[in-house]
């Protein structure tokens, strides 16, 4: 099938032509037989009759079998929002090909989408009594990478008997969805420093109403009779009530810096990107976060396209978060100005900012922060990622060695600022740093 | 010229097809035409043709290798009555229906095995009616046409109308 250039169509419009269109291969036979009938007779040579009768014979039976139905087709993402590493497809659906005998679609590659299979053509081969009217064809199409990602343009196009006539092929727009991260495998068994508000998983400083055992105490006015302690009241002779911690929540700002995006990326499964770590480890976060109650708030920072989203809490609010992580989009080239940067950040937030710590912007946040009196943990993304530099020429290496030193240097200066500074290490990443601070806000310093 | 890496092997198969035929088709010129080996007209250029209606079966050397073939089956043959009429006949028609499917399905994909069916039954019924044209030929030329032909052809006939109707039953009961 050669795929000719056509207008770029719109995502999900059903396109409708009514044309069948003679093949080459049908206008070839038809050439050859004319051919073969004039040697035959006028020149008298029945043996060009014979060695054209196959031809002459296909040109009838095609016409014979002629389509005639007035196909439209249409290509829509079987699945909207899908995160990375999980199945979608793109179905395209042809009606109108009574007479058929083939229907072909093929999709084009695009950066980070997986076609299944692999080349992404696809045949159907239609029923043989021509009255099948509708034909369904499935391409895999698998995003391997969050952001906004266009699925490709597919082909589509229709043959009819001996491949004398066709319909198309033409291209339809399956459009651009979102493709969220795939958040990472994530635990923390440690307490929110600060917990507030009135419901919530965290234990708070004081006794309220709550689930967690306290003390049992001599009751008071104003103390519920169900927390009335019946045993120790029977023993003492006075009414005994078992008090309890109130539980709270807390309000996790996480704070993800998109400015750079340093390393390659592989997609999903393969090897990440600093920015990559630090949209699925925030995934991560928001989502432990999220699921025991908390309220969690997120700001996207870069120079392109600074996004934020409100506190809040639950599966939807998570499903929004993730939203907004996919929009994330770094430009280097472009400054942040880190006074301009409005966080709107209360007393008693506990403030995670995920970042590959090479921007100076983040520095001066997370210090400013810190000064403040606020709970700062910086998680590093830079990890692994680090880009690799052998090989490279020697100027570059020390220029990086340099640059690595220098950030060293700034973090160990954000740490005398007060701010807990952990590498990403998955599960549990943030247990210890927690514990201390949680004690910390007990004792009066970490 | 440089997507032919990624042809499926049913397209390989396809384009196979059509260079074997061709292979044949000089084989069978030259040999009625008793000419040399190497010979411009019946050997290298219908195999030039050949290998171009292989790589491009969409492009227009399909009819050019088609109509050539033909014009030269003309030229070198003298016997009007020769099965050799037959053999070109069949030749041609499995260079065209190759040449037609390769140009209708994707490089890449890999068509259902039905289609190889369908096509197979149907190639033989028109080769069927083809040898009938032939005995028609034979008979208008005032040759006889010998019992083992009739016996093949009524086979040819048999052969194709048993894989159509095969290819007709399957379908009914996957779709039922």
């Amino acid at each position: 099938m050669t795929y000719s250039s056509a207008p770029q169509p719109e995502p999900g419009q059903r396109r409708r032509s009514g044309r069948w269109l003679f093949t080459r291969a049908h206008l070839s036979a038809v050439l050859v037989a004319a051919v073969g009938v004039l040697i035959g007779v006028i020149g008298g040579r029945p043996d060009a009759l014979v060695v054209i009768a196959p031809l002459v014979i296909i040109v009838i039976w095609s016409i014979a079998l002629r389509p005639t139905g007035s196909p439209s087709a249409e290509a829509q993402v079987a699945r909207g929002t899908v995160p990375e590493g999980q199945s979608n497809a793109v179905v395209i659906s042809t009606e109108g090909v009574q007479g058929a005998e083939l229907v072909a679609a093929s999709l084009a590659a695009t950066a980070w989408i997986r076609r299944r299979p692999e080349h992404g053509a696809v045949v159907e081969l239609l029923d043989p009594s021509g009255e099948q009217e509708a034909s369904q064809l499935t391409i895999g199409a698998d995003p391997e990478r969050w952001g906004n990602r266009s699925y490709g343009t597919a082909l589509v196009g229709v043959v009819g008997a001996w491949g004398a006539y066709s319909w198309g092929p033409l291209p339809l727009a399956s459009g651009t969805r979102r493709m969220v991260p795939a958040a990472e495998v994530f635990d923390n068994g440690a307490p929110a420093p600060h917990p507030r508000g009135l419901v919530g998983h965290h234990r708070s400083a004081r006794a309220g109403q709550g689930s967690e055992f306290n003390s049992i105490r001599p009751f008071q006015w104003g103390d519920r009779l169900k927390r009335i302690n019946w045993p120790r009241s029977t023993r003492t002779g006075e009414l005994h009530v078992t008090s309890s911690y109130a539980d709270q929540d807390t309000h996790v700002a996480l704070i993800v810096d998109a400015q750079n995006d340093l390393g390659g990326s592989e997609g999903y499964g393969g090897k990440a990107s600093t920015l990559d770590r630090a949209v699925r480890s925030a995934a991560a976060i928001g989502e432990h976060f999220t699921a025991q109650g908390d309220r969690v708030s997120l700001q996207v920072i870069s120079g392109a396209l600074p996004v934020r989203l409100s506190p809040g809490t639950g599966g939807k609010h998570f499903r929004r978060l993730l939203d907004v992580l996919a929009t994330a989009v770094p430009s280097p080239e472009r400054k942040i100005d880190p006074e301009r940067v409005r966080l709107g950040i209360t007393p008693g937030t506990l403030v995670v900012i995920v970042s590959s710590l090479v921007s100076e912007a983040m520095f001066s946040r997370a210090a400013a922060l810190a000064h403040s009196g606020i709970t700062v943990v910086a998680i590093d993304v830079l990890g692994d990622s680090a880009p690799d530099y052998r090989g490279q020429p020697e100027h570059e290496q020390l220029a990086w060695r340099l640059r690595m030193l220098e950030r060293d240097r700034e973090i160990r200066r954000v740490q005398q600022a007060g701010a807990a500074v952990v590498p990403w290490r998955g599960p549990g990443s943030l247990d210890l740093i927690l514990r201390q601070l949680a004690r910390r806000g007990r004792a009066g310093a970490m | 010229m440089s997507e032919l890496r990624y042809l499926s092997i049913e397209q390989a198969l396809l384009r196979a097809a059509i260079l074997f035929s061709t292979v044949g088709l000089s084989i069978l010129l030259n040999w009625t035409a008793e000419q040399g080996a190497f010979n411009f007209w019946t050997v290298l250029l219908p195999l030039g043709l050949g290998v171009l209606t292989m790589i491009f079966p969409q492009a227009p050397w399909t009819p050019v290798l088609m109509v050539y073939a033909v014009v030269v089956w003309t030229v070198v043959n003298d016997d009007l009555a020769t099965a050799g009429s037959l053999l070109a006949a069949a030749l041609l028609l499995i260079i065209h229906t190759s040449a037609a499917l390769a140009s209708a399905v994707p490089l890449a994909a890999s068509p259902p095995s039905g289609l190889w069916v369908r096509y197979a039954g149907r190639c033989a019924a028109v080769l069927g009616i083809t040898t009938l044209v032939w005995m028609a030929v034979r008979v208008f030329t005032g040759t006889t046409v010998p019992g083992g032909v009739v016996a093949l052809m009524l086979a040819t006939v048999l052969i194709a109308a048993a894989v159509l109707g095969y290819e007709r039953w399957v379908n009914r009961t996957t779709t039922a």
